[in-house]
């Protein structure tokens, strides 16, 4: 080895061609380490070669010599350097490798808990299943054996000397009745149908591979809600079967119950349970843990798993507050239970409830107005499903007396004051109307029951000498401010903050005042009722011509109508 | 004679403290003066010299310093007090080693 490298005169080898085989410098390694270790052997080299240079002449030759006795000095050099550092190096290789140990371990623990929950989900789903295929199969055998104890008690007793076997010859007798009293057409509602067609409700829940709705109840730890009225329609529109069995007031069951009833004297809860399952698609949850089962039921065709599509859910709470949820069953899905989870809403507690409006100014009450409103329960969304009311004293349409603000109405026919509500129930023909007599009760006493929550009030001008609502045109304004409402299918007058009238228990007395602008559209009224006398018959502002309907022929409690 | 260097690593710790509690000096000199001392025994390659001496400077046996010497750094070594209490210990263990070579090899050749 000969070092070709400039050097100082006298010096064997540059100090600096020694470090060539090193690394390149560590983060934390201090700066004379190198430095050192090439002027300890630089000074080495030369002090041997010029001792060398004593003995011979020849430079190579003594150079060579003095390697040959000394060494690889970069070797040496790279000896020394890891000498020095080694606890460094050690040190920044073990952080290193904690730190992989880090990244390794939290990957294995960030994948140990996505396996755990994915475990835990299935796991509780299998549970949920298993737990309400058991109750499914407890309820139903007590209610077979309860309709089983009705029947033979309805049964005349054979004689005892007939010799026939007893028990076995009653349950021959009910099953060859039961089939031969069937109505075709009954063959198919409910469980029955599932039960005569050869499939027995048993054998259908346990090839279930539908779809479960589970209800709870907001605001607790998942606690189940009962006896909501439920429906599971496809967007055919064609409902899914119930199949769980449904204990009724006797404690029987509802599946197979029509078929097998038919003709005889039911208790009347039982009849109502039959009359709502003959709405197609409408049942009721089934037990206590406030859960529902579907499977697929085509016309003529037996019960089967649910197939892949697009499905609408509506369940109607126990306090008139209804929602509906799209669910979509892929079709990989097929085959296997298929659970919604909905929250309802909490029970809301009553408030009594008296709503005043302002005295409207005398020069209005002479030109024939009077304050109409309606107050509509506003909806409410729940973990991502909307709930809307629909019926009790959700929806009111309210008169008050001019001079009082006390709510009122002027039955012709009853001489009653008086307001109503209406409600319909979703999906049927059952819409009903409810009336609220107020008669000639103190105004302390015209009070609502109305659930606790948040309302819309949306007031209006009814003019009782054209006998139709005074709507107004809204403007631009008003539709950013949001002040529209609709009253009778027309605009109105929004009233409480932002629109909303907040209903808590305690709530007594709501006192409305005149929202902004209403007067002057009042005012606009009287103006041109001025100015046009008797010659013009509408106010093109005020109305299209055609009177909303009202709720009835009104005339306020301070003004009787005339005959 | 060639060198068993088995027995001389044994030893080699030994003598660079001898050589270096006679006074400062620093790696070429230790070289030298273990080669005369030895009469050229010792053969060893000069440059496996350092981290022995890097290695008990680290055990606090030698320490160092730097001098300028004709314009080039050079790294001397002390004996520490730890070295000295070692090389004694060293000393005295091989005294007690040789003499008992030499007793059983003085003995098998008189007999």
């Amino acid at each position: 080895m000969v070092f070709k490298a400039s050097r100082r005169d006298g010096d064997m080898i540059p100090s600096g061609d020694i470090l060539t085989e090193l690394p390149a410098p560590l983060d934390d390694e201090p700066p004379s380490v190198r430095q050192d270790i090439a002027d300890e052997l630089a000074d080495h080299l030369t002090c041997a070669y010029r001792r060398e240079l004593l003995k011979t002449p020849d430079e190579p030759t003594a150079q060579q010599r003095v390697l040959d006795r000394f060494g690889n000095p970069q070797r040496i050099a790279y000896q020394l350097w890891f000498q020095a550092l080694w606890g460094r190096i050690m040190l920044n290789r073990f952080t290193r490798l904690v730190q992989g140990l880090k990244i390794v371990g939290g990957l294995v623990a960030l994948f140990l808990i996505v396996r755990m929950t994915e475990q835990q989900t299935s796991l509780q789903n299998q549970i949920v299943f298993m737990t309400s295929s058991y109750n499914s199969m407890q309820s139903q055998a007590m209610g077979t054996r309860n309709l089983l104890e009705q029947v033979l008690q309805r049964l005349p007793q054979p004689p005892q000397q007939a010799g026939y076997p007893g028990d076995m010859g009653a349950a021959g007798g009910m099953m060859g009745m039961g089939s031969e009293a069937m109505a075709p057409d009954m063959m198919g509602a409910g469980m029955a149908g599932g039960s005569m067609a050869g499939a027995s409700p048993l054998e259908e829940q346990s090839k279930h591979s539908g779809l479960t709705v589970r209800l709870t109840m907001e605001g607790t730890n998942n606690e189940p809600v009962p006896q909501c009225i439920i429906a599971v329609v496809s967007e055919q529109g064609q409902p899914l079967q119930l199949i769980r069995p449904m204990p009724d007031a006797e404690g029987m069951s509802m599946g197979g119950m029509p078929g097998m009833m038919a003709g005889s004297s039911y208790p009347t809860a039982f009849q109502q349970l039959i009359r709502q399952a003959s709405i197609p698609g409408e049942l009721l949850t089934d037990d206590s843990r406030g859960i529902a089962r579907f499977l697929q039921k085509p016309p003529g065709q037996p019960t089967g798993a649910v197939e892949p599509g697009r499905y609408t859910i509506y369940v109607e709470f126990h306090d008139g507050r209804q929602a509906q949820r799209l669910i979509v069953i892929p079709p990989s899905a097929k085959a296997v239970s298929h659970t919604e989870h909905i929250v309802c809403p909490a029970p809301s507690q009553n408030a009594y409830v008296v709503i005043h409006t302002p005295i409207v100014p005398q020069d209005l009450i002479d030109a024939g107005l009077s304050v109409v409103a309606s107050v509509k329960r506003k909806s409410t969304i729940i973990a991502g499903t909307e709930w809307q009311t629909g019926n009790s004293a959700d929806d009111l349409f309210l008169d008050f007396d001019p001079k009082t603000g006390a709510p009122t109405q002027y039955d012709r026919n009853s001489g009653n004051y008086s307001s109503f509500s209406k409600y319909f129930a979703h999906g049927s023909d059952r819409g009903l109307y409810k009336g609220t007599k107020f008669g000639n009760l103190a105004t302390a006493d015209r009070f609502l029951k109305l659930p606790s929550g948040n309302y819309e009030v949306v007031l209006g001008w009814w003019d009782r000498r054209e006998d139709r609502l005074v709507h107004r045109v809204p403007t631009k304004e008003d539709e950013e401010a949001g002040r529209i409402g609709i009253l009778y299918g027309y605009e109105g007058f929004t009233a409480g903050d932002n629109g909303v009238l907040v209903i808590s228990p305690d709530t007594r007395d709501v006192l409305l005042d005149f929202p902004e602008g209403m007067l002057d559209v009042a005012q606009n009224v009287l103006t041109e009722r001025t100015s046009t006398t008797q010659t013009t018959p509408a106010d093109p502002k005020m109305t299209d011509g055609n009177p909303p309907p009202s709720p009835t022929s009104t005339t306020p409690e301070s003004e009787p109508a005339k005959p | 004679m060639h060198m068993d260097s088995r027995l001389l690593w044994g030893t080699v710790e030994m003598l660079i403290l001898e050589v270096v509690a006679q006074g400062p000096t620093y790696g070429y000199e230790i070289s030298q003066t273990v080669g005369e001392r030895s009469r050229g025994y010792f053969d060893l390659k000069e440059g496996s010299l350092y981290p022995a001496l890097h290695r008990m400077e680290q055990q606090k046996l030698l320490t160092s310093f730097w001098d300028e010497v004709d314009g080039r750094r050079r790294k001397y070594y002390k004996l520490s007090i730890k070295g000295q209490t070692t090389l004694d210990e060293k000393k005295a263990a091989w005294k007690a080693f040789s003499q008992g070579v030499n007793g059983v090899l003085g003995a098998q050749f008189a007999g």
